[in-house]
C-alpha cells in the first residue's frame, strides 16, 4: 500500500478539505475500496467531508492503537467507496499517551501500510495535524509521497521555511520521495493573492510540482452539506483542480 | 509556388511575421498613349477588320510558334524572348500582363512543337513510342498547371482570408460617410455604427462629407470627433472622393451613405483579402454607387435578404495612383482595371447563412472579381470542371515523366534524341517563361532582385530542413505504416494514401535513376553531360517529392496546432464567489465563444471575469456577455480592449516548438542560412569570448 501525507506547518488552511477531495478523485481513478483516508489529527474534521457524524464516545486508530489494537480494527466504509480512519473520539490521556506511542515506535504508520486486514487498499491518504508533532514525523518517515498544502496568502508564504525545513529534514533521512505542493484558495483577481501565488509558484518551481486549487464557495457549501466538492459542484474549477491534483499524484505513485 | 508555400506553413509554424509584400513599385504601362491611340482608331469601326486584324495575329503566333532556327538562333530568339519579358515585368497593367502571357505561350509552344519534331527517336521501337508517350505527358501536365494557374489566378469564389492574429498589423481604415440628402438623425446613427465597429481605434478615422454644407452636421462631426468635409470650388461629380483621399492616410478608404450601414463582416472580409492581395483596389458590396453592374448570374450567389446596404472600400493608394481626371467616381472600377488592378464584389454568401448560430463577423463571405459577366461565369465554372477532369489522369501523366529519367540511366534507353544544348536551349526558354507569367498573375507588385533571391534562398533551405527530417522521421513511419498506407490507398477515400503511395513511388523511381545517374557518371560512360542533367534533373524530382511530403506535415502540424490553439481551458467566475470550468472554443478571437458544462445563468450585456489556462499560467480577463445559447451550453463573450494584448500575448506563448522537430534542425533561426548547430556554436563561442575578454580586462 502506498501512502501519501497531506502536511502543512500552518493550520486552516483547508488540509482536510485537500485530503477528502483528493481521496474522492483518487477513487475515480483507482476504483471504490482502493483508496482509505486516515485521520491523523485529533480535530476529527475529516468525517464530515464524507458524511461521517464522530459518535461519542466512538473508537478510533487512537484509542484502538492505545489499547494494543490493529487500527484498521477502527476502519469504517463510507458511501463513497473510501476507506475512512478516523482518530476517534479520545480522552486527553489517551491522546497523549497515543503521541507517545508515535514518538516511540517510529515504525507506527509503516506497519499501518502493511498489515491491512480485510481490505483491498491500494492507496491510503493520511491526514496530519498542524505543526511539528509526532503525527507528521510519522508520515515524513513513512509516506511514499508527500503533498504539502499552502493558502496563498500572507501568513502560508511566512511559514514556507519551516516547510521548507521539514521537507528537507525528511529528504536527507529519504532522499528521493516526491513532494507535491498544493497552493488552495487561489484568486488571481485579488491582489495579494496573486503576488503570493507568484512568489510561490516562483519559488516552488525548481523544487517539486505545484497544483492550484482556486477559491470558490462552492468548496464551504459542500462540506455544510457533509460532501465532495465534485458531488456538490461537479462543474466548478475546484474539482477539475481536485482532478488534476489525484492525477498527479496518480501518475506520481504509479511511476 | 511550392517552396513559397512551403517557406509560408514554415513561418507560421515558429511564429514569425510575414515580409512585407511590396517592395518595388511597377512603372507605368509603357505604351499607354499608343495604346489608347490604336484602340480609340475608326478603322476598328469598318465591318470585318477586327475579324481580319485577329486572323493576321493568330497567323503570325503560329509563323513564329512553327519557324523553324537553327540552334544558335534559338538561342538569340530565347534570349531576345527573355529580355523582353523581364523589361515587361517591370510595367503594370492589362496590356502587359496579357504581352507576357502571349511571350510565355510563345516558348512553351516552341518547346513543344521542337519536342514532338525533332526529339522523339525515329523507327517503330520502343523508345519511339515511348518518346511519344513521354510528351503527350509533359503535353499534358503543361496544360493542367495552366488550367492551375488560371483557376487560382482567376477564382470564382475566393476564400475566406483571416486578419493577422496582432491587431498592430491591421491596417489604417479611413471612413468617409457621404450626408447626401440624409437627415442628422441617420448621420448621427451612421457615425455611431462606425465607431462601434471592432476595429482599433488608433487605427481608424471617420470623415463626414457634407454636400449641402449644413451647420449642424458640422457640429455634429465636431462633436464625435470626425473630420468634417466639404465641397470644392469645382463641385464635381468625383469631388467626394477627391476629398477623401487628400483628407484621409490610411491604407484603405471605406465610403458609405448616411443611411447604410458597414457590417463588421464587411470590414474585416474585405480588409483582410485587400492586406494580402496587393493588386485588389476596390471591393464594394452589389449595392453600392460606385460598383459597376453584377450579372444576375452572379448576383445569386450573394444573400438578397442581406441588408448591409452599400458599401465600398478602396485602396487609397490605387486611387492616388490614377490620375486626377480619371479619378472620377463614375466608372472607378473600369478605370482600375484598366490599370490591371482587381475589383471585387463582396457579400454575404447566399449559402449558410441559416445555418447560422450566432450572427457574428466570422459568417460566411463571397469574393466575386469582376469583370463578372455571364460568359466569364461560364468559363470559369468550365475551366473548373476540365481541371477537375484533367486531375484524375495527372498521376499517370506525373509518373510517365518521372520514369523518362530511369529509363534513360538505368535501362540506357534514348527517349529524348537531342543534345543537351539544344535541350537546355528550348527548355529553358520554356521554364523561365513559365515563372515569370506565374509571378506576374500571382502578384500584381514586383519584388526586388535581392529580395526575391533572399526568399528564395529562405524557402530552398526550409524545404532542405524539411525534407532532411521528412527522411529522418517521416520515412520510418511510414515504412512502418505501409500496411495503413495501403489500405487507404485501396479505399476509394483514402486520398492521402494514394497520394502518399504515388509520391512514395516518384521519389523511390527518381532516387533510383539519381543512384543509375552517379554509376553512369563514375563509370565515366559516354555522353556525360546529359547524364548529369538528367541526374540534376532526377535529384530536383526527389527534392520536389521529398517537399511535397514536407508540406503534408506542415500543414497536418498547422492542424494540429490550430484545434490546441482553439480549444484552451478557461474558468468562468460566477456570481456568489462560485466558479465553473469550461473550455474556448476559437480562441484568440477577441469575441471569445465557450461551452460550459452546465448552464451558467448569465444574461445577455452581464460583465463576467474570466480566466484562461487556469492550470498553468493563468491569465485573468474581462468581458461582457454578447449572446447566450443555454440549450447547446455556449455563450459568446467579448473581452475588454485593455486585456485583448494580453489574450494575444498569452496566444503566442502557447506556439511552443511541436515535439517532433529534431534538436539538429535549424529551427526560426533558419531565415539566417546557417544550420542550427553552427549558429548555437557561434552564439556559445562569442559568449566565452566576451566573459574571456572581460576577465581580461579585469586582470
Amino acid at each position: 500500500m502506498k501512502l501519501v501525507g497531506v502536511i502543512s506547518p500552518k493550520g486552516g488552511v483547508g488540509k482536510t478539505t485537500v485530503v477528502a477531495n483528493l481521496a474522492g478523485s483518487l477513487t475515480r481513478l483507482a476504483g471504490v475500496g482502493q483508496v482509505s483516508v486516515l485521520d491523523l489529527d485529533p480535530q476529527n474534521g475529516l468525517g464530515w467531508h464524507f458524511g461521517q457524524v464522530l459518535e461519542l464516545d466512538q473508537t478510533g486508530v487512537c484509542r484502538a492503537s492505545v489499547t494494543g489494537r490493529s487500527p484498521w480494527s477502527a476502519r469504517v466504509e463510507t458511501q463513497l467507496g473510501v476507506d475512512y480512519l478516523p482518530y476517534g473520539w479520545a480522552a486527553e490521556s489517551e491522546r497523549e499517551a497515543f503521541e507517545q506511542l508515535l514518538t516511540s515506535d517510529i515504525d507506527w504508520l509503516g506497519r499501518l501500510a502493511t498489515e491491512r486486514p480485510d481490505t483491498d487498499t491500494e492507496v491510503c491518504v493520511v491526514d496530519t495535524a498542524p505543526g511539528d508533532s509526532a503525527y507528521l514525523r510519522q508520515v515524513l518517515h513513512h509516506a511514499d509521497m508527500v503533498v504539502t498544502v499552502l493558502l496563498s496568502d500572507g501568513g502560508s508564504y511566512a511559514t514556507m521555511t519551516d516547510l521548507e525545513q521539514y521537507l528537507s529534514d525528511m529528504l536527507v533521512v529519504r532522499p528521493g520521495v516526491p513532494v507535491l505542493q498544493v497552493i488552495n484558495q487561489v484568486d488571481r483577481s485579488e491582489r495579494l493573492s496573486r503576488d503570493v501565488t507568484a512568489a510561490m509558484t516562483a519559488s516552488l518551481e525548481e523544487a517539486s510540482a505545484y497544483v492550484v486549487v482556486h477559491r470558490d464557495e462552492a468548496v464551504a457549501e459542500a462540506l455544510a452539506c457533509q460532501s465532495l466538492v465534485a458531488q456538490h459542484a461537479p462543474h466548478g474549477q475546484p474539482s477539475q483542480d481536485f482532478d488534476r491534483l489525484a492525477a498527479a499524484v496518480w501518475r506520481q505513485l504509479a511511476s | 509556388m511550392m517552396l513559397e508555400r512551403l517557406l509560408w506553413l514554415w513561418r507560421d509554424r515558429w511564429g514569425l511575421a510575414t515580409p512585407a509584400v511590396p517592395t518595388v513599385a511597377l512603372t507605368k504601362p509603357p505604351a499607354r498613349p499608343v495604346g489608347q491611340r490604336l484602340a480609340r482608331w475608326s478603322v476598328w469601326d469598318l465591318p470585318g477588320v477586327p475579324l481580319l486584324s485577329m486572323l493576321i495575329a493568330s497567323l503570325l503566333l503560329l509563323a513564329v510558334i512553327g519557324l523553324e532556327l537553327s540552334l544558335a538562333g534559338q538561342a538569340w530568339f530565347a534570349a531576345a524572348l527573355l529580355v523582353t519579358a523581364i523589361y515587361l515585368s517591370r510595367h503594370r497593367g492589362f496590356m502587359a500582363n496579357v504581352m507576357i502571357l502571349v511571350l510565355s505561350f510563345i516558348a512553351t509552344a516552341r518547346y513543344f512543337v521542337w519536342r514532338f519534331e525533332a526529339t522523339i527517336p525515329r523507327g517503330l521501337g520502343v523508345e519511339h513510342w515511348i518518346g511519344w508517350l513521354e510528351c503527350v505527358a509533359e503535353l499534358f501536365l503543361c496544360l493542367w498547371v495552366a488550367l492551375l494557374l488560371l483557376r487560382a489566378a482567376w477564382p470564382l469564389e475566393h476564400p475566406q482570408r483571416a486578419m493577422p492574429s496582432i491587431r498592430q498589423e491591421w491596417p489604417m481604415v479611413d471612413f468617409v460617410l457621404r450626408c447626401g440628402e440624409c437627415s442628422l438623425s441617420e448621420v448621427e446613427q451612421g457615425l455611431r455604427s462606425i465607431l462601434e465597429l471592432d476595429w482599433p481605434a488608433e487605427k481608424t478615422h471617420v470623415f463626414v462629407y457634407d454636400d449641402a454644407e449644413r451647420a449642424d452636421v458640422r457640429e455634429l462631426a465636431r462633436r464625435w470627433g470626425c473630420g468634417y468635409l466639404a465641397p470644392t470650388a469645382d463641385r464635381g461629380h468625383e469631388d467626394w472622393l477627391i476629398a477623401a483621399a487628400s483628407a484621409s492616410r490610411g491604407a484603405f478608404l471605406v465610403t458609405l451613405d448616411g443611411h447604410d450601414r458597414c457590417a463588421p463582416g464587411f470590414l474585416r472580409a474585405a480588409s483582410a483579402w485587400m492586406l494580402f492581395d496587393m493588386a485588389l483596389a476596390l471591393t464594394h458590396t452589389p449595392g453600392h454607387a460606385i460598383a459597376p453592374t453584377l450579372h444576375p448570374r452572379l448576383q445569386s450567389r450573394f444573400d438578397s435578404r442581406w441588408q448591409g446596404g452599400g458599401v465600398a472600400m478602396i485602396r487609397r493608394a490605387a486611387l492616388l495612383d490614377l490620375e486626377s481626371a480619371e479619378r472620377r467616381a463614375e466608372g472607378l472600377a473600369e478605370r482600375l482595371l484598366d490599370e490591371g488592378l482587381a475589383v471585387a464584389c463582396v457579400g454575404r454568401s447566399s449559402r449558410g447563412s441559416a445555418a447560422e448560430r450566432l450572427p457574428a463577423e466570422d459568417e460566411a463571405w463571397v469574393r466575386i472579381d469582376h469583370p463578372g459577366g455571364d460568359k466569364a461565369g461560364v468559363f470559369r465554372d468550365g475551366v473548373q470542371g476540365l481541371w477537375r477532369t484533367l486531375g484524375i489522369f495527372i498521376p499517370v501523366a506525373g509518373l510517365i515523366v518521372a520514369a523518362v529519367p530511369v529509363l534513360e540511366l538505368l535501362f540506357r534507353l534514348n527517349v529524348i534524341d537531342t543534345s543537351l544544348v539544344a535541350l537546355a536551349a528550348y527548355l529553358v526558354s520554356h521554364v523561365v517563361h513559365g515563372y515569370i507569367a506565374v509571378r506576374r498573375l500571382r502578384v500584381s507588385h514586383r519584388d526586388s532582385f535581392w529580395h526575391e533571391l533572399r526568399e528564395n534562398g529562405a524557402a530552398v533551405h526550409v524545404a532542405l530542413a524539411s525534407a532532411g527530417l521528412v527522411l529522418r522521421t517521416g520515412l520510418r513511419r511510414l515504412v512502418r505504416a505501409v500496411p495503413d498506407v495501403l489500405r487507404q490507398a485501396l479505399r476509394p477515400s483514402g486520398e492521402e494514401g494514394r497520394q502518399a503511395c504515388l509520391r512514395t513511388a516518384w521519389i523511390g523511381l527518381n532516387g533510383l535513376a539519381v543512384l543509375a545517374g552517379l554509376w553512369h557518371l563514375w563509370g565515366a560512360a559516354a555522353g556525360w553531360p546529359l547524364v548529369a542533367f538528367f541526374v540534376v534533373w532526377a535529384g530536383f524530382q526527389v527534392f520536389h517529392g521529398l517537399a511535397m511530403f514536407a508540406i503534408d506535415w506542415e500543414q497536418r502540424f498547422r492542424r494540429w496546432s490550430d484545434q490546441r490553439h482553439l480549444h484552451v481551458p478557461a474558468m468562468l467566475t460566477l456570481a456568489r464567489g462560485k466558479t465553473m470550468a469550461c473550455e474556448t472554443t476559437n480562441f484568440p478571437q477577441r469575441n471569445l465563444e465557450l461551452t460550459l458544462p452546465d448552464d451558467p445563468r448569465l444574461e445577455r450585456g452581464q460583465r463576467v471575469r474570466l480566466a484562461l489556462l487556469p492550470d498553468v499560467s493563468e491569465s485573468m480577463l474581462n468581458a461582457q456577455v454578447m449572446e447566450l445559447d443555454p440549450r447547446a451550453r455556449q455563450v459568446r463573450l467579448r473581452i475588454d480592449d485593455q486585456f485583448e494584448q494580453r489574450c494575444v500575448e498569452l496566444a503566442r506563448q502557447l506556439r511552443r516548438p511541436p515535439p517532433d522537430w529534431p534538436a539538429w534542425l535549424p529551427g526560426p533561426q533558419i531565415l539566417w542560412w546557417i544550420p542550427g548547430r553552427v549558429q548555437r556554436t557561434v552564439q556559445r563561442t562569442a559568449r566565452r569570448l566576451r566573459s574571456w575578454w572581460a576577465w581580461i580586462a579585469r586582470v
